[in-house]
């Protein structure tokens, strides 16, 4: 088997008395798409905090494609090849979105981008925001400071793209819309970790899911066999009509 | 140029065409240039004056407006540049001409160990530790008998009369450099933020969690502005005390003179834009022409100015006026042109 794009070790992180992440492991091989879900405080943005160097851990070890990147800071790990989206948009708001997508290629990729400009366009173009590139970023809807984010991300060239519930608060048609594009991004064989609470989005993408609760793994395999085990029907899908 | 057929116009248009814009800055450089033929002494020195208090406040924008260094403490560099200046002049009988740059090296190289403090401070943190920090450079020039301790000394005669045989002659001098200066810092802030480096320093202005995560290494680019506009701040410092020939530290050091007063003018202008400390700085020596005679109450205005500008227009003179009129002055806006589109073939 070939070396898992990312592989984490007993991964640890409290913030006082307050455990987020007990011991994670969790291995990604190159081209999987893996879905992250849980109930609110289950330490899913934590972990993606952790691997992105947001934030350090207290134990544990983080490897990206062989490479030991725990003690890495986030821009290194980005130009590395790891990219994220941000629960609720931090897009650069005085600046325009080319500009945006533009940080990304120019840093995020490391500079393997020959001419930043036309990648920019061909990203925009992709994820459908290319008729407002020279706007201020400002001045964009939910929908599409989503979709900045996926493209600011996708301009960085990642070899492994984590996404923080980048459905969440889209009507239906929009996460429908925003489904088909991480579909396109996957087939091009980039290796996707996603957290979502709209399951019916992620399951549609993602071949693996990994249960959270309480800063604990609960659950890892496929789908339909994971949200049919008992514990994490029991921690997690009180609520029954995520289920259906 | 502006063949933006498939992609929306930017929102701020360029202010007038090119041939306009060069007669402009034609007329602009000559009025200046040639100043010292149509005015005094005293316009003159006024001149020197606001082409210091512009430059400063171009740098406090950087730092601030842009790299999110809330910095309290940049009189330590004014006041290190006025010192190293007359230490120089007094220790090597050198024109103080040769002393303006070394003054600026010596800023930089000092800010290199501040930084490294100073930077385990986040936030208003850092602010007050910055304040501290300036505060200790002024103990330690009140320790330097050489050079007067804490009553300060002046500049020697010899060395005045190396700047230039008269007064009228010595002002001109003056006020040419403080041309080349407030010239070459505008030069270095615009050229900087048009440059890759300014696309890391905008995108940390506007959030820089988001600027980390897309691979800006934004320790080390903040840490870079801090030196550079030490640098810069070094070399003010010299030139304000060598247009003052005299100095000490309370006045080398004041936080009122090369910090607060700076900020104000930042503030109102429009904090973390390339026009705002231009108008800053008009508005700041306006109001201290208009009001200087009303003493502490004039600094109490001040102050009261200042915080109605943050509440009711945190963006500044600059920031109502060009939303208003939808222009800018000194572009840094970086377009995605159709000529990009065409390249995807």
């Amino acid at each position: 088997m070939s070396t898992p794009i990312l592989e984490i070790r007993g991964l640890r992180k409290s913030y006082g008395a307050l455990v987020v992440a007990d011991a994670i492991d969790l291995s990604l091989a190159e081209g999987e798409a893996v879905g992250i879900i849980g109930p609110n405080g289950a330490g899913k943005s934590t972990l993606f905090n952790l691997i992105a160097g947001e934030v350090a851990a207290d134990g544990g070890s983080i490897a990206f494609a062989g490479r030991g990147i725990t003690r890495l800071g986030q821009p290194a790990r980005t130009r590395l090849g790891l990219a994220r989206s941000y629960q609720i948009p931090r897009p650069f708001a005085d600046m325009s979105v080319y500009e945006n997508v533009l940080v990304g290629a120019m840093f995020g990729a490391g500079g393997r981008i020959e001419r930043p400009a036309v990648h920019c366009a061909q990203v925009l173009a992709r994820i459908g925001l290319l008729d407002k590139a020279n706007r201020l970023a400002g001045s964009l809807t939910l929908l599409e400071r989503k979709r900045l984010e996926l493209a600011r991300a996708l301009a960085c060239q990642p070899r492994l793209l984590m996404l923080d519930e980048i459905a969440g608060g889209l009507t239906e048609s929009e996460a429908l819309d925003l489904v088909e594009t991480i579909k396109a991004i996957h087939a091009g064989g980039t290796t996707i970790l996603w957290i979502e609470h709209v399951l019916h989005a992620l399951v549609s993408v993602v071949s693996r899911l990994v249960v959270l609760s309480f800063g604990k793994k609960l659950g890892d395999g496929a789908p339909q066999a994971v949200l049919a085990s008992p514990e994490v029907r029991e921690a997690y899908l009180g609520n029954e009509e995520a289920v259906a | 140029m502006n063949q933006t057929t498939e992609i929306q116009a930017a929102p701020a248009a360029a202010l007038s065409p090119t041939a306009l814009r060069i007669a402009f800055v034609a007329v602009v450089f000559l009025a200046f240039a040639s100043a010292p033929l149509w005015s005094g002494r005293a316009v003159l020195s006024l001149a020197v004056d606001m082409a210091t208090i512009l430059a400063l406040a171009m740098l406090w924008n950087l730092l601030a407006g842009y790299a999110g260094l809330i910095s309290m403490g940049q009189q330590a560099f004014v006041g290190l540049g006025g010192y190293i200046l007359f230490g120089f002049v007094q220790s090597t009988g050198l024109s103080p001409l040769l002393g303006i740059p070394l003054a600026g090296l010596a800023a930089a190289l000092a800010a290199v160990p501040t930084a490294l403090l100073l930077f385990r401070l986040r936030g208003p943190y850092f602010a007050v530790g910055s304040w501290v920090v300036a505060e200790i450079y002024l103990l330690l020039a009140a320790q330097v008998t050489a050079l007067g301790g804490g009553s300060g000394t002046s500049l020697p005669m010899w060395a005045v009369r190396a700047l230039a045989p008269d007064r009228d002659l010595r002002q001109v001098v003056l006020y040419y450099i403080a041309m080349g200066v407030v010239c070459g810092t505008w030069l270095l802030t615009w050229s900087l933020l048009r440059s890759r480096f300014g696309l890391a320093l905008t995108a940390i202005r506007d959030s820089e969690s988001a600027a980390a995560s897309l691979g800006v290494d934004t320790r080390r680019v903040k840490l870079a502005v801090y030196i550079l506009a030490a640098f810069a701040t070094g070399i003010i410092g010299a030139l304000i005390f060598l247009a003052k020939l005299r100095i000490s530290p309370d006045a080398a050091f004041s936080v009122q003179d090369w910090t607060a007063d700076i900020l104000f003018a930042v503030i109102i202008g429009g904090i973390g834009t390339v026009e705002g400390p231009f108008f800053g700085t008009a508005v700041y020596f306006l109001l201290r022409w208009a009001f200087s005679d009303l003493g502490s109450w004039y600094l109490i205005g001040l102050g009261l100015i200042a915080i109605a500008f943050m509440l009711l227009a945190p963006d500044g003179l600059w920031g109502v006026l060009s939303r208003r009129l939808r222009l800018t002055i000194f572009p840094i806006r970086r377009l995605l042109h159709s000529v990009h589109l065409l390249d995807r073939a």
